[in-house]
C-alpha cells in the first residue's frame, strides 16, 4: 500500500512536471535568497572573528610619550585575565615614489621563535614570498593604492621626515629589501594610522624586523585578555567587556609610567642640583685670592687622607685639589690662556644648567592612549556593512516568501481541483481523508524538501560569496566562510512546509468535506458576475467587446490576478532599484568631482622647503598653466560627537572669500552658498548624520595630542569623504595655533599640458606632487564599481521571481481554461487571436504591475540607498528618471518571453478538448 | 452534386507500435437543407467524422466536399475561415463562456464573422426572450443548449454539427433541443448533422448513417421523417 501510494505520487509528479518544478523552483528561490542573504551578515561576522583568533588580534593598544618600558611591562602582566602581551616598535617615514614623498609606517615583526604563541600578537598572514628573517629585509602590504615598487625583490629606501632627525636615531638601516606581501589582522581595511608627519595620515604599512628598530623603549605594546577570542568581537558584549578592561589596564599603565616620569624628573632635578652645585663651588674657588686657595688645598688634603681612595667623596675632593693647583699653577706662571679656559668652562657649564632646566620645565605631563578593535573605523565599519546586508535581508526575502506562498497555493488549488474525479472516487471507494490527502501532502512535501535544500545549499554558497566579494575592494579579509547552517535550513524548510501543507490541507479540506458525488461532479466554476465597471456606462459601452472579457476575466480570477499584479510589482521594483541604485552610485563621483570640486588639481606643498605662504605664492609664479590657485591645509583629523566618531578631512583655506571659485559650499537643506566665518567650521552632510549633528552643535577634532572643540555653523552638500572648512581665525583659535598650508588648490588655462605640469611640479622640488581631480574621479568610480555585483543579483532575482510567478499563473490560466480555448479555436479563432483572447489579461495584469512597482521601487530604492550606503559616501538620493523606463521595458521582456513560451503551448492545445466531458 | 460530400476518407491514430483506424474508408452524401442523423455506438468512429467534417482534423486520405470545395486540401489557415464562416458547431457540454452572458456568448462568436444575425434576434427565436442578459451559471442546462444553438446559428454557417446536443439532458428537454434543431432545419432550410448513439431517433432524419467499426455500414433514407414530438424512447 505504502510503496503504491509513492509510485503513484513519483507518476504524478512525472506526468505535471511543470507544475512540480514551479513550486520546487519558487520554494528554491524563496528559501535560496532568504537563507542567503540572511547568513551573510553572520559569515561576514564569524570569518573575521575566526580570521582575528588565528591571528592573535590585540583586543587592547597602549601608548604613552614616555614610550613602553620593562618596568611597564611587568606591571601589566600583573593585570588580572592578561592572556597575550607583546610589545613593539612603530616608526612613521618617507618614501619617495614618483617624485611624491608616500608616509610608511614600518611597524616592529617578531620572528616567531623568541615568544610563545600566546604572546605572538597581531600575527602576518602571509600572502606571498616569506616573512622577515635578518635585518634590512621587510614585507609589505598590497593595496589598490600601493605603489608599482612594493613589490618581492624591490629594495624600499626610507626617509627620515624630521629634518632636524636622522633615521639612524630610530632604525638601523634605511634600505629594506621586500621579501614578501603580507597583512596585519589590525588593518582589515585601507584605513590607516594618523601621524604627526606630512599630509596627517599614513599611506601604506611595512614590517620590519624588531632588532631593526633602534631604541631604549617601545613604542607599543598590544594586549589580548582571557575569554574575549570566545566573543563575538562585534557585539556589545565583547565591546563592554572590553572598555572595562580598558579602564583597568589604562589605570595601570598610567600609573606605571607616570612613576616612570617622576623618577626621570627627580633624577634630572637632581643632576641640575649636583651640576649647579659644582658650578657654584668653581665660581668661589675662581673668584678666591691665592692665600684663601692654599688654605683650602691644605684642608683639603687632610680631608681627602681620611678618605678612602674608592668612595665618591675621596673622587670628588680630589677633582676640586686638582682644580686648585691648576688655578695656583696658572696664577703664579701667569698663564692666561688657563685662566680664560678655566672661565670659559664655567660659563658653559652654566649654560649647560640652564639648558637641562629648560628641558625640565618643558618636560610634558605623562599621557597613555588606550585603543581597542573599535577605534579602526574599518573594524566599525565592517561591523556596520554586514548589519546593512542584514537589513536588506529583512525586506526581499520576506517578498519573495510572500510570493512563494501565493504560488503554491494556487498550484496545488489547481492540482486538486483538476483531480476531484479521482478524489470523489476515492472517497467513494471507502478511503479515508487522510489516506487520500496523503499523496498530495506528499507531492507538495518533496517539491518543498526538495526546492528548501538545493535553494538553501546554492543559497548559502553563493549569496555571501558575492555580496562579500563587493565588499572586498574596501576589506582586506580572507575569503569568506559559508558553513552550511543548519538552524537556517531547519527554520526555512519548516516555514515553505507550513505554507505548502497549508495550501493542500486547506484546498483538500474543502474537497473532502463534500459527498463523494459531490466530489465527482466538476467544481461549480465561479459564476459570470457583473463587474463595477459595467455599472459606469460611460467606460464600459466604450470598452471593445473582448475588452470587456477581458475585464470580466480579470475580476473574476482575483486571486490570480493580484499575484500576478503582486510578482510584477515585485519584479519592477527589484529592478528599479537595481538601476536606480547603480545611478545613486555612480552619479556620486559626478556630483563630487564636478559640482562640489571646482578645481582642477591639489598639489602638496613640501613644508620642510616652503615654510610660508609668501614662499609658496611666490613659487607659484613660475608656472604659466595656473590661472587661479589657493593656499589651503588639509589634515587627517578624528571628529568625534555623541561618543560616535569619523575621519574627516580638515580644510583651512588661506582667504576664504575666495573658496567659492575652488569648492561649491552649499547648504545642503536649502542649497544657498555658504561663507565660512571666523567662528565655527561648515562640516559635510553625511558628517554631520553620522555623528548626530545639527546647526549649532559642537564637534571635537582630534589627532594625537592636539584636540579641538569646533562649533558647527553650516552644513554643506557634499557626496564622497568628510570634510570639515574652517577660516586660519576660527582654525587657530580652536588649536591654539597658526595654520600650516600644505596644499595649493589651482584651476588651470584651457589648454594647459596637465602631465609636463606635474613633471615640473615635482621637479622643482617644491612639491610632493598634483592630483588632478578627473583622475581621482575615475579612480573613485572604479573602487565603487564592484558593488555592481549586487545590482546584477537584484536585476537577476527580479526576473527569476518575474518568470516564476508569470509562467506559473499564465500556466494555471491556460489548463484551468483548456475547454474554453478548445472552443473558440472551433469557434475559429486564428491562432494570433486565441493567443491575444489570453494575452490581453496577461498584459493588463503586467501593466498594472508595473504601475505598482513604480511606486514600490520608489520606496524600495530609497530603503536600499539609505541601508547600503557605507560611511565614507553619500548616495544619490533621487531615484534616476530611466530607471521607470528600463524597469518597465525589462518587465515588460520577462513577461514576453514567458507568453513566448505559452505560445507554443496554446498551439498544442487540441479542438477535441472541447468534446471531452466536462472534468 | 451533394451539399456535403465524404469520399472514402480515412483517418489512422497512431498508439504507440499499433496503428487505430478510426475511419476506414467513410463515404457518404448529404443533401443541402437535410437533417442527417450520424449513429453508431462508442467507438464506431462518429466523433472523427464530425472533427474532419468540421475542419477541427484532418484526414489522412479521402476527399471532403462541402458546398464544393474540398477542405482536405485547405490549409490550417484557410480551415480556421472555414470554422469561422462556414460551420456551427453545438457541443453535448454546450461549452459557454461561464463569464460571458447569453448574449455576449453569442456575440462572441459573431464578433469574427462576417454574415452574421443579430445576438438578441437569434436568441430570442430558440426561445430565450427575457434571459438574453442571465449568465450560463443562471440558465438550466436545456437554456445553456439553447444559448449554445444560437451561438452556432447566429453565425449564419453553411452547415450545423451537433455532437450529441441531447447527451447532458434529461428525456424531456432533449426532446425539445432536437425540436428546435428539427425546426431550425425545415424552417429555415439549414443542413443539420446530428452525431448520436441514440438510434432511436432515426425517424426524424431525413437520412440516417450508420456506422460502425469506423466504415459506414448502412445508409437509410427517409422519405416522410416524423416530428420529434411523436417518437418515444
Amino acid at each position: 500500500m505504502k510503496s503504491a501510494l509513492l509510485k503513484d505520487t513519483l507518476l504524478e509528479i512525472k506526468s505535471s512536471f511543470g507544475r512540480f518544478m514551479s513550486i520546487f523552483v519558487i520554494i528554491a528561490l524563496g528559501c535560496g535568497f532568504f537563507a542567503g542573504i540572511k547568513a551573510t551578515m553572520p559569515d561576514m561576522k564569524d570569518s573575521a572573528w575566526r580570521y582575528f583568533n588565528e591571528n592573535n588580534l590585540a583586543d587592547i593598544t597602549l601608548r604613552s610619550n614616555y614610550g613602553v618600558k620593562y618596568d611597564d611591562i611587568d606591571s601589566l602582566v600583573k593585570i588580572n585575565g592578561v592572556k597575550g602581551i607583546m610589545p613593539g616598535y612603530s616608526k612613521d617615514v618617507f618614501y619617495s615614489y614618483k617624485g611624491k614623498n608616500i608616509i610608511l609606517k614600518a611597524i616592529s615583526y617578531k620572528s616567531k621563535s623568541n615568544l610563545s604563541d600566546e604572546n605572538n600578537l597581531n600575527k602576518l598572514v602571509l600572502e606571498e614570498g616569506r616573512l622577515p628573517e635578518k635585518s634590512g629585509e621587510c614585507v609589505v602590504e598590497k593595496k589598490i593604492s600601493s605603489p608599482d615598487t612594493f613589490k618581492i625583490g624591490e629594495t624600499l629606501k626610507l626617509i627620515e621626515p624630521d629634518e632636524t632627525a636622522k633615521l639612524s636615531d630610530s632604525l638601523k638601516t634605511d634600505e629594506y629589501k621586500i621579501v614578501g606581501i603580507a597583512y596585519s589582522p589590525a588593518y582589515i581595511g585601507y584605513e590607516r594610522d594618523k601621524t604627526n608627519v606630512g599630509q596627517g595620515s599614513v599611506d601604506s604599512n611595512i614590517f620590519i624586523l624588531e632588532d631593526d628598530f633602534v631604541s631604549d623603549y617601545y613604542t607599543e605594546i598590544y594586549l589580548t585578555f582571557d575569554g574575549l577570542c570566545d566573543l563575538d568581537p562585534f557585539s556589545e558584549k565583547y565591546k563592554n567587556r572590553v572598555s572595562e578592561l580598558s579602564e583597568k589596564t589604562e589605570k595601570v599603565f598610567s600609573e606605571s609610567v607616570n612613576e616612570r616620569y617622576l623618577s626621570l624628573k627627580e633624577q634630572s632635578e637632581k643632576s641640575i642640583d649636583t651640576l649647579e652645585k659644582n658650578a657654584d663651588d668653581y665660581e668661589i674657588l675662581l673668584d678666591s685670592d691665592n692665600d684663601t686657595l692654599l688654605y683650602m688645598e691644605n684642608s683639603l688634603k687632610t680631608q681627602l687622607s681620611k678618605l678612602s681612595s674608592d668612595s665618591s667623596e675621596f673622587k670628588s675632593v680630589n677633582n676640586k685639589l686638582e682644580t686648585i693647583k691648576m688655578l695656583i699653577d696658572a696664577r703664579q706662571s701667569n698663564n692666561k690662556n688657563v685662566l680664560s679656559e678655566m672661565e670659559n668652562e664655567l660659563t658653559s657649564s652654566r649654560l649647560q644648567i640652564a639648558d637641562a632646566k629648560e628641558k625640565l620645565e618643558k618636560m610634558s605631563e605623562p599621557q597613555v592612549y588606550v585603543s581597542n578593535r573599535f577605534d579602526s573605523a574599518d573594524y566599525s565599519s565592517y561591523d556596520e556593512d554586514s548589519n546593512r546586508v542584514d537589513n536588506i535581508a529583512k525586506v526581499f526575502p520576506v517578498f519573495f516568501i510572500i510570493v512563494a506562498a501565493l504560488v503554491c497555493l494556487t498550484t496545488m488549488t489547481r492540482m486538486i481541483d483538476e483531480q476531484r474525479i479521482q478524489i470523489g472516487t476515492y472517497k467513494a471507494l471507502g478511503y479515508s481523508g487522510t489516506k487520500i490527502a496523503l499523496k498530495y501532502i506528499i507531492y507538495a512535501f518533496l517539491a518543498t524538501i526538495l526546492g528548501s535544500t538545493v535553494g538553501i545549499i546554492i543559497g548559502l554558497r553563493i549569496f555571501p560569496v558575492v555580496i562579500f566579494n563587493a565588499y572586498k575592494i574596501l576589506y582586506n579579509l580572507p575569503m569568506v566562510d559559508t558553513p552550511f547552517k543548519w538552524d537556517y535550513y531547519i527554520l526555512c524548510t519548516v516555514c515553505a512546509l507550513i505554507v505548502t501543507l497549508s495550501a493542500v490541507m486547506v484546498t483538500l479540506k474543502n474537497v473532502l468535506i463534500h459527498q463523494p458525488s459531490q466530489i465527482m461532479r466538476p467544481k461549480t466554476p465561479p459564476a459570470g458576475k457583473r463587474v463595477i465597471l459595467e455599472k459606469i456606462p460611460f467606460i464600459w459601452n466604450r470598452l471593445s467587446f473582448l475588452s470587456k472579457v477581458t475585464v470580466r476575466n480579470l475580476l473574476r480570477y482575483k486571486k490570480r490576478f493580484l499575484m500576478s499584479v503582486v510578482g510584477v510589482a515585485g519584479c519592477t521594483a527589484l529592478v528599479i532599484t537595481g538601476f536606480g541604485l547603480k545611478n545613486s552610485i555612480s552619479s556620486i563621483a559626478d556630483k563630487q568631482f564636478n559640482d562640489v570640486f571646482l578645481y582642477d588639481g591639489a598639489a602638496a606643498v613640501d613644508t620642510d622647503k616652503l615654510k610660508s605662504a609668501d614662499e609658496i605664492e611666490a613659487s607659484l609664479s613660475d608656472y604659466g598653466d595656473i590661472s587661479q590657485h589657493l593656499l589651503q591645509s588639509s589634515q587627517s583629523y578624528d571628529a568625534k560627537a555623541n561618543s560616535l566618531r569619523q575621519t574627516v578631512s580638515v580644510t583651512v583655506p588661506e582667504n576664504p572669500q575666495e573658496i567659492s571659485r575652488f569648492v561649491s559650499l552649499k547648504s545642503a537643506s536649502d542649497g544657498k552658498t555658504l561663507d565660512l566665518s571666523s567662528d565655527g567650521a561648515i562640516i559635510t552632510n553625511k558628517l554631520s548624520k553620522l555623528l548626530k549633528i545639527k546647526v549649532g552643535d559642537s564637534i571635537t577634532l582630534s589627532k594625537g595630542m592636539e584636540s579641538a572643540k569646533v562649533k558647527v555653523e553650516a552644513i554643506a552638500e557634499n557626496y564622497a569623504m568628510h570634510y570639515v572648512y574652517m577660516t586660519p581665525e576660527a582654525y587657530s583659535k580652536a588649536f591654539g595655533k597658526d595654520v600650516e598650508f600644505n596644499t595649493v588648490m589651482l584651476n588651470l588655462k584651457g589648454g594647459a599640458d596637465r602631465d609636463e605640469l606635474a613633471e615640473k611640479l615635482i621637479q622643482s622640488k617644491n612639491y610632493l606632487g598634483i592630483s588632478y581631480l578627473d583622475d581621482t574621479g575615475e579612480s573613485f568610480n572604479d573602487s565603487m564599481e564592484s558593488l555592481d555585483i549586487i545590482i546584477w543579483v537584484l536585476i537577476i532575482c527580479a526576473a527569476a521571481l518575474a518568470i516564476v510567478v508569470l509562467y506559473n499563473l499564465a500556466n494555471i490560466n491556460i489548463t484551468e481554461r483548456v475547454r474554453e480555448i478548445a472552443t473558440i479555436k472551433v469557434l475559429g479563432f486564428y491562432d494570433g487571436e486565441v493567443s491575444a483572447y489570453i494575452y490581453r489579461e496577461n498584459a493588463v495584469s503586467t501593466l498594472i504591475g508595473i504601475l505598482f512597482g513604480f511606486i514600490l521601487g520608489v520606496f524600495l530604492h530609497k530603503f536600499v540607498v539609505l541601508t547600503a550606503e557605507i560611511d565614507l559616501v553619500m548616495f544619490d538620493r533621487s531615484l534616476v528618471w530611466w530607471a521607470f523606463p528600463l524597469s518597465a521595458v525589462l518587465t515588460v521582456l520577462f513577461a514576453v518571453v514567458v507568453n513566448f513560451v505559452l505560445f507554443f503551448k496554446l498551439r498544442k492545445i487540441k479542438m477535441v478538448e472541447s468534446l471531452k466531458s466536462v472534468e | 452534386m451533394a451539399f456535403v460530400e465524404l469520399k472514402d476518407v480515412y483517418k489512422t491514430y497512431k498508439m504507440g507500435e499499433v496503428d487505430i483506424h478510426a475511419s476506414d474508408g467513410v463515404s457518404f452524401k448529404i443533401e443541402k437543407g437535410e437533417f442527417a442523423v450520424i449513429v453508431g455506438a462508442s467507438g464506431a468512429g462518429k466523433t472523427t467524422v464530425l472533427n474532419m467534417l468540421g475542419g477541427m482534423d484532418t484526414s489522412d486520405g479521402g476527399d471532403i466536399i462541402v458546398d464544393g470545395e474540398n477542405i482536405t486540401e485547405f490549409s490550417k489557415k484557410r480551415l480556421i475561415t472555414y470554422r469561422r464562416d462556414d460551420v456551427g458547431f453545438v457541443f453535448q457540454f454546450y461549452n459557454l463562456i461561464n463569464n460571458l452572458t447569453a448574449k455576449e456568448n453569442v456575440e462572441l462568436a459573431t464578433q469574427i464573422c462576417k454574415n452574421t444575425k443579430d445576438a438578441e434576434t437569434v436568441l430570442r427565436e430558440v426561445g430565450l426572450d427575457g434571459r438574453i442578459n442571465n449568465f450560463p451559471a443562471q440558465l438550466s442546462g436545456g437554456e445553456q443548449q439553447r444559448v449554445s444553438i444560437a451561438r452556432a446559428l447566429a453565425k449564419n454557417p453553411k452547415l450545423l454539427l451537433c455532437d450529441e446536443p441531447t447527451g447532458a439532458l434529461d428525456y424531456n428537454t432533449g426532446k425539445t433541443i432536437l425540436k428546435l434543431l428539427q425546426d431550425t432545419c425545415r424552417k429555415q432550410g439549414m443542413t443539420v448533422i446530428v452525431i448520436t448513439h441514440n438510434s432511436a431517433i432515426a425517424p426524424m432524419a431525413d437520412r440516417v448513417i450508420t456506422l460502425k467499426n469506423a466504415k459506414v455500414s448502412k445508409i437509410t433514407t427517409n422519405y416522410n421523417p416524423v416530428s420529434v414530438e411523436t417518437i418515444e424512447w
